[in-house]
């Protein structure tokens, strides 16, 4: 009986499908041929925890696992979808879902695809990561076969570390090369005065490189190629945890775009397919609570819509300045398929989000404190009782707020850690140093120091230093992690 | 895009076996539960435990294990949010802590950022074998045990026939005297054959699996509900120690200040008394019991002590003959003093146990516990399989154990005090009655403003002059006072 319900089911989805891809083409979306799974929830829950159907397997996605789904057997949140960036585009469906939540879905998927394919970011990713990753789990289950699970996991676990900091873009810059003249004649020399004034140094012809050259923001990259004693199947692990990271960071880079843009698709295409009153009815309840605005963080679904929206209204229906300035009304579509191609979230803010927005969507930035602001304590001097804390609302200039949301999805909140010298002399001994360019938020320091452990478990078991500044005061220190004690010290540094 | 490719595919495969998620979460388990050994002194000492009432799974928060990495300081951040429509700069979004009923509804599970608690469901058991694994104690299987049975006589039982040597001549005269009574010839005389009654005997079979814990417990003004919540933790885990060793474990509560008194589980941990100390008054009638209940033949009896350590000292020579007779008869006997952080080190009655006891007898040993991580520890130093009956004892210093925890204090404003004023200063305030708000400068303007709320007034007991009780925003209380002053 299960069976026949799934067929019918099955087919009804089918059905809509076709429907939903005529009406998405015909709009104008551009996306991979997509294969739909529909998919039991533990299995759905699976895939969340995981980001990827073949990824290897870790105690932290059994942990993601784990939470997840109890927060979806306690009624607390649900995943509707899953869908991944390749080609074909595979898309997971939860079994429960009613058909009109599908055709919503699968409109939504449909619009995720054509991000996947379109936008700038993605054009290097690899469309066959699904199969990629197969062959990567497969790979990490013989090591873990032959030198124990232990192990392996041990190292998966310092890799993740440090796993954020990579370098898609070539922050790290290549070392420059010193320039030497170039003697055109062999008298030259004679007639340039300047030279025979210098004093000739006598330069040592060895000289011991400093490694790295330049600052490295590549973390895993470098221990990789500099990390001598690293077994062929650790430097394995090491690139295929690195090349992972490579695959998601686009997708990292444009939540908030892709989201919204998926939003807009999902809202704009079922509006033109004709449903009945209670369809109509459902999917506009799971369209409301897709985007319910959340007044303590940024909601990606609603305030990415909402810009894209924007940005249609605003290309369909210039003001007379901006026609004047050459802009044609009624570019509103093609404007935003052009925004999907060449935006990240950071961009997508900065450029796009305006005054007008900022007021109709009340965007604040607020701060946690333990200290009620001034004018409303009367009694300064009282020391507040412990675990109290203020949520309060902070900062309402727009431009302010959009400068701060831009910089903060520029960063997504991963510290930018250089590696600045692999022989630093510090006071546990010699070991590798590493740089915290500060931007204006310090780092955790519990999670500091714990990852200090893991970066020395990958270069040896040597010390491991980090220059960053401190929390409370301000002040440069530098962080030392000793391996034979297992701790870590942090010395305001007296340079 | 292309033709000739299909657009889309809807599959449905049967994935009815798929349990990669489960295997990976049991992973996760496994590396819990090492955690959770690392850190069993805090666990095992949980309210949610001590205080479960034979509840059988009892939910322990545990963190998730963290996957550590460069983050920022959550706390350092600035986040953004949608406010509905009117929000500006100083409105406060949401209140954590006292109070916060009313101030915005909180952000939803995986909204906050930051620590990540959940609750591990673990049954006792569970909690049990991990804390008798990391005791080195053998974890019997509860449904396993072993019964150890003996035949025992017993003389319980009164026949009208038997042997004459068992005759039971109380029973018989009372017999006779009834019956002649009847007949109307009061006396003893004559002793008929229908009056005798024999002692006789039944079998019993007596599990010879039996356990004793003699729990004493001082209750005398200094120990608050902390230390017996202390002493609690510890007789929860002895007791189930005791258990997975012994088929029936009996315990029997003794509380005394200056005199003892069998009392009742609820009477031990909840009753208050107050008055000195003389813990040799527990010590004898513990040996009373034994010796009227609990043979030692019959029992495994261990006894265990709370207490403060303020003994009055002429009860010390006492209280330590007591417990040597005590070692006497019980398997093992312990002392555990509950300190807390303003009483200095080992009290007298610590050392002089220390002195007389602990290094001449096998059997005995004492801790001293600080706080609640320590009755781990305390567990530790008495259940090393070596305290037990028949094994060799070895000596063990007094286990001092870890440094206080700072427990939080809860502020409380008390605007009783007058301040004090340099000798030979004149009064300012006339004689009759005077108010003070010292404290608080232009309290009655302030109260006007609506800064301060009147809640209550009521009369002093001693006094009889009102006092009112005004609440301010945060929720404070402050009593003001009106004060007689004589010359």
């Amino acid at each position: 009986m299960f069976a026949k319900v799934h067929e019918q089911n099955r087919m009804k989805i089918d059905e809509m499908k076709e429907l939903i891809l005529k009406k998405a083409e015909e709009l104008g979306l551009d996306f991979f041929p997509t294969i739909f799974e529909i998919v039991p929830a533990n299995v759905l829950y699976t895939f969340g925890a995981y980001a990827m159907p073949t990824r290897y397997s870790h105690w932290s996605f059994g942990r993601d696992f784990f939470r997840m789904k109890t927060m979806y057997d306690y009624g607390m949140g649900k995943i509707y979808e899953l869908v991944i960036n390749s080609n074909p585009c595979y898309a997971f469906l939860m079994e429960d879902n009613t058909v009109t939540q599908n055709m919503l879905i699968i409109a939504h998927v449909l619009a995720h695809n054509d991000f996947f394919k379109n936008n700038c970011r993605f054009k290097e990713t690899r469309r066959d990561m699904v199969e990629a990753m197969a062959l990567a789990a497969n790979k990490i289950t013989e090591y873990e076969k032959k030198y124990g699970k232990d192990r392996v996991e041990e190292l998966i676990d310092a890799a993740s570390s440090i796993a954020y900091h990579i370098d898609p873009y070539g922050k790290t810059l290549p070392a420059k090369k010193k320039k030497e003249k170039v003697k055109e004649t062999p008298y030259d020399d004679l007639w340039n005065l300047e030279i025979r004034k210098q004093v000739v140094k006598v330069e040592p012809t060895f000289k011991a490189k400093k490694i790295p050259e330049t600052p490295e923001f590549d973390i895993l990259r470098f221990v990789i190629n500099h990390n001598r004693s690293l077994e062929p199947w650790q430097k394995d692990v090491l690139t295929i945890i690195r090349d992972e990271m490579f695959y998601f960071w686009p997708q990292i880079e444009t939540k908030l775009m892709n989201e919204g843009w998926a939003t807009y698709w999902h809202l704009h295409i079922l509006r033109e397919l004709e449903l009945d009153t209670a369809q109509t009815i459902d999917y506009a309840a799971m369209h409301a609570g897709v985007v319910t605005p959340s007044p303590y963080k940024i909601n990606p679904y609603y305030v990415g819509w909402k810009i894209f929206e924007d940005i249609r209204e605003r290309w369909d229906n210039p003001t007379e300045e901006e026609i004047a300035k050459g802009r044609e009304p009624g570019k509103g579509l093609e404007k935003i398929f052009e925004v999907r191609a060449n935006e990240t979230d950071a961009s997508f803010i900065r450029n796009y989000l305006t005054e007008k927005l900022v007021e109709d969507l009340d965007l604040y930035i607020y701060e946690k404190t333990d200290k009620l602001p001034e004018p409303e304590n009367p009694r300064p001097w009282y020391k507040q009782e412990k675990e109290r804390e203020w949520w309060i609302v902070e900062e309402k200039k727009w431009e302010k707020i959009r400068d701060a949301l831009a910089g903060s999805y520029a960063t997504h909140g991963i510290p930018l850690i250089s590696v600045e010298d692999a022989n630093y002399r510090g006071q546990f001994g010699t070991g590798i140093l590493l740089k915290h360019h500060h931007e204006g938020s310090p780092l955790h320091e519990v999670y500091c120091s714990n990852t200090l452990a893991y970066v020395s478990m990958l270069w040896n078991c040597e010390p491991v230093y980090l220059h960053t500044i401190a929390k409370d005061d301000d002040m440069e220190v530098t962080v030392s992690y000793d391996p034979q004690e297992h701790k870590v010290s942090w010395d305001v540094r007296g340079d | 895009m292309s033709n000739e490719l299909i657009s889309g595919v809807v599959s449905q495969q049967d994935w009815s076996l798929y349990r990669k998620g489960e295997a990976d979460q049991e992973r996760h388990k496994q590396k819990l539960n090492k955690v959770l050994k690392k850190n069993l002194a805090d666990i095992i000492a949980d309210e949610g435990i001590i205080m479960s009432d034979g509840k059988k799974v009892v939910k322990v928060p545990v963190r998730s294990l963290d996957q550590y990495k460069f983050v920022l300081d959550p706390n350092s951040r600035k986040s953004a949010g949608t406010g509905k429509g009117d929000s500006k700069k100083g409105d406060i979004i949401y209140q954590k802590g006292k109070g916060t009923q009313g101030k915005g509804k909180g952000p939803g599970a995986g909204e906050e950022a930051g620590d990540e608690y959940y609750e591990a469901e673990i049954t006792i058991e569970e909690l049990q074998a991990l804390l008798f694994e990391d005791l080195g104690l053998p974890y019997l299987d509860p449904t396993k045990k072993p019964e150890f049975v003996v035949e025992k006589i017993r003389f319980d039982k009164v026949r009208k026939t038997g042997l004459m040597n068992n005759l039971d001549k109380r029973r018989t005269i009372l017999n006779t005297i009834k019956r002649n009574a009847l007949a109307g010839n009061p006396g003893v005389k004559p002793i008929k054959p229908e009056d005798l009654r024999f002692k006789t005997w039944s079998k019993k079979l007596v599990p010879k699996s039996n356990a004793v814990i003699l729990a004493m417990m001082d209750v005398s003004g200094s120990m608050g509900n902390y230390e017996k919540y202390i002493a609690r933790s510890f007789f929860f885990w002895m007791s189930r120690f005791l258990r997975t060793k012994y088929t029936n474990v009996e315990i029997v509560f003794i509380a005394h200040h200056t005199e003892a008194k069998v009392v009742t589980e609820e009477q031990f941990f909840h009753r208050g008394e107050s008055g000195g100390t003389m813990c040799s008054s527990a010590y004898t009638l513990a040996l009373d019991l034994v010796a009227k209940y609990y043979s030692p033949q019959d029992y495994n009896i261990y006894a265990f002590h709370f207490s403060d350590g303020d003994n009055w000292g002429y009860d010390n020579p006492k209280a330590i003959s007591e417990l040597k007779k005590l070692c006497e008869v019980c398997n093992a006997v312990g002392y555990g003093e509950i300190v807390s952080e303003w009483s200095g080190n080992y009290t007298t009655l610590f050392k002089l146990y220390q002195e007389e006891l602990v290094k001449r007898i096998g059997n005995f040993n004492q801790v001293i516990i600080k706080d609640k991580s320590d009755v781990y520890g305390a567990l530790h130093a008495f259940f090393r399989p070596s305290w037990d009956t028949d094994a060799e004892f070895v000596n063990a210093p007094p286990v001092a154990l870890s440094v206080i925890e700072e427990r939080p204090v809860a502020i409380s404003i008390n605007y009783l005090s007058k301040p004090a004023l340099p000798v030979g200063a004149i009064e300012p305030y006339p004689t009759g009655i005077a108010e003070h708000c010292l404290r608080e400068p232009d309290f009655d303007a302030r109260v006007a403003k609506g800064e301060f709320r009147l809640i209550s007034e009521f009369l002093g007991s001693f006094t009889d002059l009102p006092i009112q009780v005004y609440e301010d925003r945060e929720g404070i209380e402050i009593k003001r006072y009106k004060t007689l002053y004589r010359r």
